[in-house]
């Protein structure tokens, strides 16, 4: 200690020390030159032999002023080379070593990136931290509705009355027919508030934003676009800002390119009653019509503020709570008595990343538990090595070197092993990380994956930590060489190292267990019935412009579609339904009874959707009661799923409910029920069935409609005719999406197919880091055994009994691991309850088979050595050593 | 130089202590003289090695500089050894004598 502050005072009096040894040295000259005139030698001669004897002087000031500073990066410097010099002489040891680091610390990064771009990143806005979102609150529906988006009347008071945000903009997805040049096509698009991409701080790359008083009626038909679609339908024209394009047959200027890298929500990641398309290339202000500025009850328009630098999220919320009370004041008398409302002010930051933060997290999890199981291969191989050396340690001890110097220089080799490890883990990272970041979940495909600084530290963090942890156990056994030697007796340890494999074990089961249920799961929502039949059948999705089809020639225009499909050959049936179950998300209404005279929040909630006479054939949805729709209905009439029927008339036969009358809103005609149905899946596999109301097309006609194709033999051979068919009728009408039913459904699994692979390849990648350990320890044990299985065989022991000793032997640690590992799997499996479908976390088969195929493996890898022990010769036995 | 001798990390310090202790306070030059003098074979490379080693020493206290006069009239810096270094001295030896019999045991027996 006294060493240690000397040593820094002298940092601080450097400049006093160096002129000490200055005159010391000088002192020292002197007297060799003395020394050597009194030889006889001349003065210069005297000189120069004086100079010679101490050698340079720089170099004996350099010695000097080491001595007084800190002599262990020296050192440090001294064990790098002896490691790399250690591993060059064990190429086998250091090749599994560091792809054993590299596997576990590229994992992490991978993953790490992953979490890092969708969850950590600010998001690509100015001031990311001020924006927010704003959503409404109906306590009544809160079972079905957990929040829903803000109607038009509310936020224009929101926006004209409050003090709190320096501004507030809407958005709400609004899709577009482009016809003129080239083939029509179907375009994802937004309607934004004009000032909306001001508030969230994103230029341009050509042309400008929307300006004030474009979001008005009349000054609104003009259109900023995506820099892929400037791309891909223009061209990349450098002339692209003010070139007028039809969009739903009206007119519109382009004013403005947004750069590549926008992030702008898809799907349902902004809100889940908002459906941007997959992504968003065309935006048209919000210029609200009167019906919709009027709309009370109209829940349709999502929220972005941005919040004054110096309001607190609190504070904005007290003043949304006031400005809710005086919306609610408004609309008091259209609303029940009992109707309450609240305003939800969110960070924006937690919309991006809301629908994937537990999935990833729990993979975070899942390749944290990968980079142990590495930790404790790599601390099983060092200590293997470690216990070679032993030898090699002693007589660095005895040349001086002290116990803290050999500690240190064991944890430096195996910082070397995993700083190798984790230069490869990067590389492995960054070629894998954006394959991962591409199939992973929707809403972090917006993002690019790149090796930020933030990744790089976390790497270098785990190359250390796994350097500490892996290397601890191995460099204090090295250091204890002496004492060891003193006492005479070999290394033990037998006992760490099986419990090294138990644990190891333990996790790997863990991770095992997860992905069988996960896996087992997946099978279930695969095989899972919809409701509706999934194979051979094709789903065109066509959007007629307003402005053109009224309702009549809607009717007419789908009605001539579906005849012309169905007269080509192959083809089963055909049918049309606005919204297709799994793909787009339905209207959801409350349903009344006929007998209901005002709004009754208690009743069910169902989605509503318009269908033609054909659908249900084309569809495969059993009938259970009634008839399905004729092609003329004059009178108001609808077809109801089955859980709709029980909910509204608990108990009643389902043939008597047929001719009951039900209603939407107590001012609307009685429809008579014709029909019961059975529930389709529409929300997803893995979710409950939902109850659905049907209308005939001609009572509730919608411009865009689903055509349902089922075909005899592959959907996709119906392709062209369908096209044609289309093409036919209106040349000027595209296609919006044509696909298979099967694929729809393989889309919406995504997620689930990534987290459930992903995990997977996890668990297999660990088991064979357990595998590699457990060979690794029962080889290492039969060789140090050779002589003693040799005494035995030479005093008769059976092959067969020495095949089972070692074999037991190897297989009591994994057995313990494994009872470990699957409590470790249960604990694992309460975090993704919500993703086990049609199983409960004990599932046997999953477990069952885990633990299967894990002893299979580890008995193999016991059985090699074993045997090994087994063919001994006792000659040779005795021999070795 | 194939006979040249390389010290051992830690024997320098050893043999500066003892040459302290039976000779009495010496400076630098002193001490080299000294121990090429007793040396069988040529020990150092040149004298000023012998820095790191007295530096080292100062720090833990074992031996103590000051500026004296020489004999001749030249001005030199004298290390003394300390009572701490006297008994690390004793300490030491019995050390090294034990390690270079481990030494021996090791080379001779189990290699």
């Amino acid at each position: 200690v006294q060493r240690f502050f000397q040593r820094l005072l002298s940092l601080f009096r450097g400049e006093r020390a160096d002129a000490e040894v200055t005159r010391e040295i000088a002192a020292h000259l002197a007297l060799l030159e003395d020394e050597y005139r009194r030889r006889g030698m001349t003065p210069d001669e005297a000189r120069l032999a004086a100079r010679r004897a101490l050698g340079s002087v720089a170099h004996a000031k350099d010695l000097h002023r080491d001595a007084r500073s800190f002599i262990w990066l020296e050192d440090f410097h001294q064990d790098v080379k002896h490691a790399v010099r250690g591993l060059r002489d064990a190429p086998g040891f250091a090749v599994v070593a560091v792809l054993t680091v590299a596997l576990g610390v590229g994992a992490n990064i991978a993953i790490f990136g992953l979490v890092y771009q969708t969850l950590l990143r600010p998001l690509p806005f100015a001031r990311p931290s001020e924006l927010v979102k704003i959503a409404t609150d109906l306590p009544q529906v809160a079972d079905r509705f957990d929040s829903v988006p803000v109607t038009a009347p509310d936020f224009l008071e929101f926006r004209r009355s409050n003090t709190v945000f320096s501004g507030l903009a809407a958005l709400a997805a609004r899709d577009f027919n482009l016809t003129g040049s080239g083939e029509p096509e179907r375009l994802h698009g937004a309607r934004v508030s004009a000032d909306l991409f001001s508030i969230l701080g994103v230029r341009p790359e050509r042309g400008r934003h929307f300006v004030a008083g474009e979001d008005e009626e009349g000054r609104d038909a003009v259109v900023i676009i995506s820099h892929a679609l400037w791309q891909r339908r223009f061209g990349s024209d450098p002339a692209i800002v003010n070139r007028t394009i039809l969009l739903d047959g009206r007119p519109h200027a382009i004013v403005g390119v947004m750069p590549a890298d926008l992030l702008f929500p898809v799907g349902r990641q902004f809100d889940r009653y908002i459906t941007f398309g997959p992504r968003v290339d065309i935006w048209e202000p919000m210029a609200f019509t009167k019906a919709e500025r009027e709309g009370e009850g109209d829940f349709n328009y999502g929220v972005i503020g941005r919040l004054k630098s110096d309001v607190s999220m609190a504070a904005a919320r007290l003043q949304m709570d006031v400005l809710t009370e005086r919306n609610l004041e408004r609309i008091k008398k259209l609303a029940p008595a009992d109707f309450k409302m609240f305003t939800r002010v969110t960070a924006l930051h937690d919309v991006f990343t809301r629908e994937s933060r537990r999935g990833l997290l729990f993979l975070e999890a899942a390749v944290g538990l990968l980079l142990l199981i590495a930790c404790v291969n790599l601390a099983n191989l060092l200590m293997a090595r470690a216990s070679n050396r032993d030898v090699e340690f002693a007589v660095r001890a005895a040349l001086g070197a002290g116990r803290r110097r050999l500690v240190r220089q064991v944890l430096t080799e195996s910082l070397v092993v995993t700083s190798l490890g984790g230069a490869f883990g990067v590389a492995f990272a960054a070629w894998t990380g954006p394959v991962l970041l591409a199939y992973g979940p929707s809403s972090a495909a917006a993002r690019e994956w790149k090796l930020a600084a933030p990744m790089l530290a976390f790497a270098a963090m785990m190359t250390v930590t796994t350097a500490l942890l892996s290397g601890l156990g191995p460099a204090l056994r090295a250091g204890a060489v002496r004492a060891r030697l003193r006492s005479g007796s070999r290394a033990v340890t037998g006992g760490l190292r099986q419990t090294l494999i138990a644990v190891e074990v333990a996790l790997c089961t863990a991770l095992l267990a997860v992905a069988g249920l996960l896996l087992h799961s997946f099978v279930n929502v695969t095989s899972v019935d919809a409701g509706f039949g999934i194979e051979r059948m094709l789903a065109v999705d066509l959007s007629l412009p307003t402005r053109e089809y009224t309702s009549a020639r809607t009717e007419i225009f789908y009605g001539d579609l579906i005849a012309r499909v169905r007269a080509q050959p192959g083809v089963d049936a055909v049918g049309a339904i606005s919204l297709l179950p799994i793909a787009h998300e339905g209207v959801i209404s409350t349903v009344l009874l006929d007998t209901d005279t005002q709004l009754r929040i208690d009743r069910p909630s169902a989605f509503r959707r318009s269908v033609t006479p054909g659908l249900f054939a084309a569809m495969q949805i059993p009938l259970r009661a009634g008839r399905t729709f004729a092609d003329q209905e004059p009178a108001p009439v609808a077809i109801i799923s089955e859980g709709l029927a029980n909910s509204l008339w608990p108990g009643a036969a389902l043939s008597s409910v047929v001719g009951r009358g039900i209603r939407r809103d107590p001012g609307d005609p009685v429809m008579r029920v014709v029909g019961i149905v059975g529930d389709v899946r529409a929300d997803a596999l893995d979710r409950d069935p939902h109850v659905t109301l049907y209308h005939p097309l001609g009572q509730d006609v919608r411009n865009g409609m689903t055509i349902v194709v089922r075909t005899k033999r592959d959907p996709l051979a119906a392709v062209s005719a369908v096209r044609a068919a289309v093409s036919d009728l209106d040349p000027d009408l595209p296609i919006a999406a044509i696909r298979t039913m099967r694929d729809v459904v393989s889309a919406s699994l995504a997620e689930r197919r990534f987290q459930m692979s992903l995990v997977t390849l996890l668990a297999l990648l660990a088991l064979v880091l357990a595998v590699v350990g457990i060979y690794g320890v029962t080889s290492y044990t039969v060789t140090r055994r050779t002589r003693e299985i040799g005494l035995r065989v030479a005093l008769g022991a059976q092959q067969g009994d020495v095949l089972r000793s070692v074999l037991v032997e190897g297989l009591r640690p994994v057995f313990v691991g494994l009872v470990l590992g699957v409590v470790g799997g249960q604990i694992g499996a309460q975090w993704i309850r919500a993703a086990l479908f049609g199983i409960d976390p004990l599932d046997p088969a999953a477990l069952g088979g885990v633990a299967g195929v894990l002893l299979l493996t580890a008995t193999l890898a016991c059985y090699l050595p074993a045997r090994r022990a087994a063919l001994v010769e006792p000659l040779t036995a005795l021999r070795s050593e | 130089m194939a006979d040249r001798v390389e010290l051992l990390q830690g024997t320098l310090d050893l043999i500066v202590l003892r040459a302290l202790s039976t000779m009495g306070p010496q400076h630098a030059y002193g001490l080299a003289a000294r121990l090429e003098q007793v040396a069988e074979h040529p020990l150092m490379l040149n004298q000023g090695t012998l820095y790191p080693a007295l530096v080292r020493l100062e720090q833990k206290g074992w031996i103590k500089g000051a500026w004296q006069r020489t004999e001749s009239n030249r001005e030199a810096k004298y290390y003394s050894i300390s009572k701490a270094g006297t008994r690390a001295l004793e300490k030491q030896a019995e050390r090294w004598r034990r390690l270079a019999g481990l030494v021996d045991k090791l080379l001779l027996n189990e290699l």
